[in-house]
């Protein structure tokens, strides 16, 4: 008796939940009857201002409908976007959970260089059948290694961007400078006669002569420009032989010196920055508060919502490579490709690389400067509405000399540990080889024999 | 006679220095308090004038009267390029949400409340050390093992799943401050009853129910407010963007890249806070009355 | 058997969530512990790898002395500023409206969602010119601006919870001060005490339990607690602010590394046990638990 009233009970219980649960779930998609098509939905994800990544996915379903009607197939794909709002690596948590789940979007994008966990963890498929896709015929070449790992092509690139050095026209000329002097830094740093360590001075040049507040900013948060500077340095990151990421010391120690020098020693930079907000650092550029800016091309899309006029940030700003470590060396760009990656689990792999193949078309990659990226095609580039942007046609030279992250899942750890010794040196709190210590025995720590140390 | 001429006057001085010494305590006291509170009411205020105000003077004094930024309430709202949904989505979500949870808590908190305090049974001691422990236990540390849990039941992604959990980690609270003030309703109402015949259940329904009402008035403010403000575990648990909250739709109006628009922002995180400010002015009495274990030790 | 059975019906949705939400979850966080669980989510023994990784941690001696400095710090501004809000609101000013709205105000913080709440915070001490302390300052002492929030990263954390626990605080320390008799005070005053020795020699011995209470509650709390830090600095610069239950939270979802996180959480959720058991001794638990007077 009364083990049956508390199984009666329970069962209230069980079924309360089970109506909770059924009315929480209102999201299945039902077809209209007088159409009576199958109607597929392709779930698609992006993080960020960028919502043309999954908008160009849109667009590209109209005309996989149109050929699906041609062919007499009985179907029509619905992609169903989603934007992120959060940090990076809230945004992998939730496809991670969401995958456990069997929640997670069929197309999800990503920074390249996430392409490591999430291959090696199982979460995407294998998209080696774009490389002979008609629409990728003319991509960079170099962009595919950006999606390879392990020997195959785990993402679909889908657009790019260039990371130069921006640089305050109007200050160079109250420095004195003239013209054409102006005009030919960006070749002078291509032919490596202009150094980072000039770079360094001209900023201090220009702070002392009252013209600046300061002399080179950078990003104030983690991210692919300090794996820039390293390997301007001579870092090298990863042993696709081995697929194990390097700890290379000299050139970790010498970059790490670059970065307290700038802040400790020369004070061209203020030793905060990392605790700055995006938009400040923006603004202090806008603002003409400093000289240099290790930016990205997209920069420009941002100074523009930030209340500066297009032309005017194309008449105050030029764009020049990273400056080589030393003379007569090569500069260098890294890119940091965003791709569409296809979930493991996905119902429909056929028609979702189909929508890939067809995203890649000139006419969607144009789409790409709206938000200041460059196409990933050679035919992209040939577009007219790239053609006809003044800012990105000066800067699709630099895709030459553009390099990449590795692809491999430690690297967030490796670049955790690394950031860390940054923040350290800047704000002064360690020595450079305190900091590479500390960051060797977190490495150690975090991902044990993995990782190849490189001493001197 | 003599005498009490004598005694007067120093007596008279003696208030009147007692009065000014009372006052300017009482001086002190509201300056101090005040003081202290101005950061608060500043940040406040702030908050308000950013929201309706055209720009500012020196970076911080807003200035010029607008209501654009409180556009968010009648139109479409555009971040740095992209249209954000209607704010009215993640405000039903948000009300559900809360709304669901207090109903969840004061129906379970008052049952087990009502038990630990008033009835006998084998592990009831056990129990209410239990409710302590658990108020210590970090259940926001075991995020993903809840995620495992939530998942298997299928309540994933589900605002009434993260509603189960944030029931779950704020009931040992609700239980221990309704309990209190169970212990304070008078044994002799209830022998009462139970004599004319009532069970003890109808008794807990019908007669001590209505005494704890402030109890229960705290415990729906406290459920309430928890509710609307949560944060971590929608953002942890929530990946559909039709379960959005307040507190989400506000981080996409921040954005991490994206230009910050202040007068937006203030204008929607006033909009987020407004209901609890009204909750909570409407209801505050309840509030300080409550009644918890360290009061008792005087 | 009736006896027991009406009131296990009565617990049992309690029971039911308790057992749902922590106790699996606290076995699943035992067994996690013990696994090298990683960004692929896969469940692996690793036997005592995660603990033996708790000792040569390098960052972990920093952070032990970060959570001591944010918990005791908080719990300091806590207890002393909810005392003081209490005096002066409810012994002080008698009345009672003014008490009242000054306490309403006190609540603002606790009741403001933390997204909101931080954001104040970011905006007061944002550095360069545009922080609001940075342009206040600028206009009335003629100083430059300063990087608050790297400078003092900590002691904004812990006035940021600080302004937060104090309302705990002020309500008990208030209804405890109400309850004395106002006899008492009467009395004193005849005999000639000033306010300060009333203060001094009734109110803060009467304060022993309830300071200690409040202590030990908002220990718990703190210790648990990091939702604040992680929206205010997400433990940062560099490692400032990073505590022990935020660098849990950051192994196990920043770094993905499952099987570390729950490790670190695990030695949280011991030492929160111990410090309820401590507690359950130092207030006399029988009394606090009244035993029914039916049956």
């Amino acid at each position: 008796m009364l083990k049956k009233k508390n199984f009666v009970f329970l069962l209230v219980m069980v079924f309360s939940l089970a109506i909770l649960v059924a009315c929480g779930d209102q999201t299945t998609t039902v077809a209209p009857e007088e159409q009576a098509k199958e109607i597929i939905t392709i779930k698609a994800q992006t993080a960020g201002a960028e919502t043309r990544r999954v908008d160009n996915l849109v667009a590209a379903a109209e005309k996989l409908n149109k050929e699906l009607v041609a062919e007499g197939k009985n179907i029509v794909v619905e992609v169903e976007t989603s934007i992120f709002d959060g940090g990076w690596a809230d945004y992998y948590r939730q496809f991670k959970l969401a995958f456990r789940a069997q929640k997670e979007p069929d197309i999800y994008a990503v920074g390249h260089p996430n392409i490591g966990w999430l291959a090696s963890g199982g979460y995407i498929l294998p998209l080696c059948q774009l490389k002979e896709a008609a629409a990728y015929q003319d991509i960079f070449p170099v962009l595919w290694e950006a999606v390879t790992w392990n020997d195959q092509i785990w993402g679909a690139p889908l657009d790019l961007e260039v990371r130069p050095v921006f640089f305050r026209v109007d200050v160079l000329q109250k420095l004195g400078w003239s013209e054409a002097e102006i005009k030919n830094l960006p070749e002078k740093v291509r032919a490596g006669a202009f150094t980072v360590e000039d770079m360094t001075q001209l900023g201090k040049e220009a702070q002392a002569a009252g013209l600046v507040e300061w002399g080179i900013l950078h990003r104030p948060t983690d991210g692919p420009e300090f794996h820039m500077m390293a390997k301007n340095f001579g870092a090298q990151l990863y042993d696709p032989a081995q697929d194990k990421l390097i700890f290379d010391k000299p050139a970790i120690l010498k970059t790490l010196q670059y970065l307290h020098g700038l802040t400790q020693n020369e004070k061209v930079t203020p030793e905060a920055i990392t605790t700055m907000e995006w938009k400040q650092v923006h603004q202090m550029m806008i603002d003409g508060q400093a000289l240099f800016w290790y930016g990205g091309i997209w920069n420009v899309f941002n100074y523009v919502a930030q209340g500066m006029p297009f032309d005017e940030v194309m008449d105050k700003f030029d764009f020049m490579l990273v400056p080589a470590a030393e003379k007569g060396g090569n500069p260098i760009t890294l890119s940091h490709p965003f791709v569409y990656t296809v979930s493991a689990q996905t119902e429909h792999p056929e028609l979702v690389t189909r929508l890939l193949e067809l995203v890649a078309a000139p006419e969607f990659q144009a789409a790409n400067v709206e938000t200041g990226h460059l196409p990933i095609t050679k035919s992209g580039i040939k577009h007219e509405r790239v053609q006809a942007d003044p800012f990105l046609s000066t800067v699709t030279y630099m895709i030459e000399y553009t390099t990449f992250q590795p692809n491999h899942p430690d690297f967030v750890s490796y670049g955790g540990a690394f950031y860390k010794a940054i923040q350290a040196v800047q704000l002064g709190r360690k020595t450079p080889a305190e900091a590479l210590d500390a960051m060797e025995a977190q490495i150690k720590s975090d991902i044990g024999d993995n990782i190849i140390i490189k001493e001197g | 006679m003599n005498m009490v001429v004598k005694k007067t006057p120093p007596v008279a001085r003696d208030s009147f220095l007692k009065t000014l010494q009372k006052k300017w305590h009482l001086l002190l006291a509201y300056l101090l308090l005040t003081i202290f509170s101005l950061p608060i009411g500043l940040m406040f205020l702030w908050l308000f004038l950013t929201s309706i105000s055209t720009h500012t003077i020196a970076g911080v004094i807003p200035a010029g009267f607008t209501l654009e930024h409180w556009s968010f309430l009648w139109g479409p709202v555009e971040v740095g390029g992209r249209v954000l949904p209607s704010i009215w989505q993640a405000t039903w979500n948000t009300i559900l949400f809360a709304g669901g949870l207090t109903i969840f808590e004061v129906i379970i908190s008052t049952m087990a409340g009502y038990t630990l305090s008033r009835m006998n049974f084998p592990g009831r001691k056990l129990m209410l050390r239990s409710v302590l422990i658990l108020h210590a236990f970090p259940g926001v540390l075991l995020l993903i093992a809840i995620f495992y849990v939530l998942n298997a039941l299928g309540l994933i992604d589900t605002l009434w799943g993260v509603m189960l959990v944030k029931v779950a980690l704020q009931i040992p609270l609700s239980i221990y401050i309704i309990k209190g003030f169970f212990d304070e309703v008078s044994w002799d109402i209830e022998w009462a009853a139970l004599v004319d015949g009532c069970n003890r259940l109808t008794v807990w329904y019908q007669v001590i129910l209505p005494q704890v009402k402030p109890g229960i008035a705290a415990i729906s403010i406290f459920s309430f407010i928890a509710g609307w403000s949560e944060f971590l575990l929608l953002f942890t648990f929530i990946f559909s963007e039709h379960n959005n909250t307040l507190a989400i739709y506000l981080l996409a109006i921040i954005g991490d890249f994206r230009v910050v628009n202040y007068g937006l922002l203030a204008a929607a995180a006033l909009f987020y806070i407004f209901p609890v400010l009204l909750f909570f002015l409407f209801t505050q009495k309840f509030l300080m009355k409550m009644n918890m274990g360290g009061g008792k030790q005087v | 058997m009736k006896r027991w059975f009406l009131p296990y019906l009565m617990l049992s949705p309690f029971l039911i969530l308790v057992v749902m939400f922590y106790v699996i979850p606290a076995f699943i966080t035992v067994m996690l512990a013990f696994t090298d669980m990683n960004y692929a989510m896969e469940w692996r023994f690793a036997g005592l790898v995660n603990f033996e990784k708790i000792f040569t941690d390098p960052f972990l001696p920093v952070i032990v002395w970060n959570t001591c400095k944010y918990v005791g710090g908080t719990l300091f501004f806590n207890v002393v500023f909810g005392f003081v809000l209490a005096l002066l609101s409810t012994y002080y000013i008698q009345h009672e409206k003014s008490g009242i709205f000054f306490r309403a105000l006190w609540m603002l913080p606790r009741i403001s969602p933390p997204v909101v709440y931080v954001l104040l915070f970011l905006w007061f001490f944002a550095p360069g010119q545009y922080g609001l302390l940075n342009a206040l300052s600028a206009i009335f002492l003629g100083v430059e601006p300063q990087n608050w929030l790297s400078e003092y990263a900590m002691l904004i954390v812990i006035l940021a919870n600080g302004f937060v626990g104090a309302s705990f605080g002020m309500i008990i320390f208030s209804s405890a001060i109400r309850a004395i008799p106002q006899d008492i005070f009467r009395a004193a005053k005849v005999d000639g005490a000033t306010e300060f020795a009333i203060t001094k020699e009734i109110i803060l011995p009467l304060m022993k339990w309830p300071v200690m209470f409040v202590s030990v509650w908002q220990l718990l709390s703190l210790l648990t607690s990091f939702e604040y830090i992680l929206l205010l600095t997400g433990g940062g610069p560099f490692l400032d602010t990073e505590v022990w239950s935020l660098y849990s939270y950051h192994r196990a979802f920043v770094g993905f590394e499952f099987g570390y996180g729950a490790a670190l959480a695990l030695v949280m959720v011991f030492t929160a046990f111990f410090l309820t058991a401590l507690m359950l001794k130092l207030f006399d638990f029988n009394r606090m638990i009244k035993s029914s007077r039916i049956d």
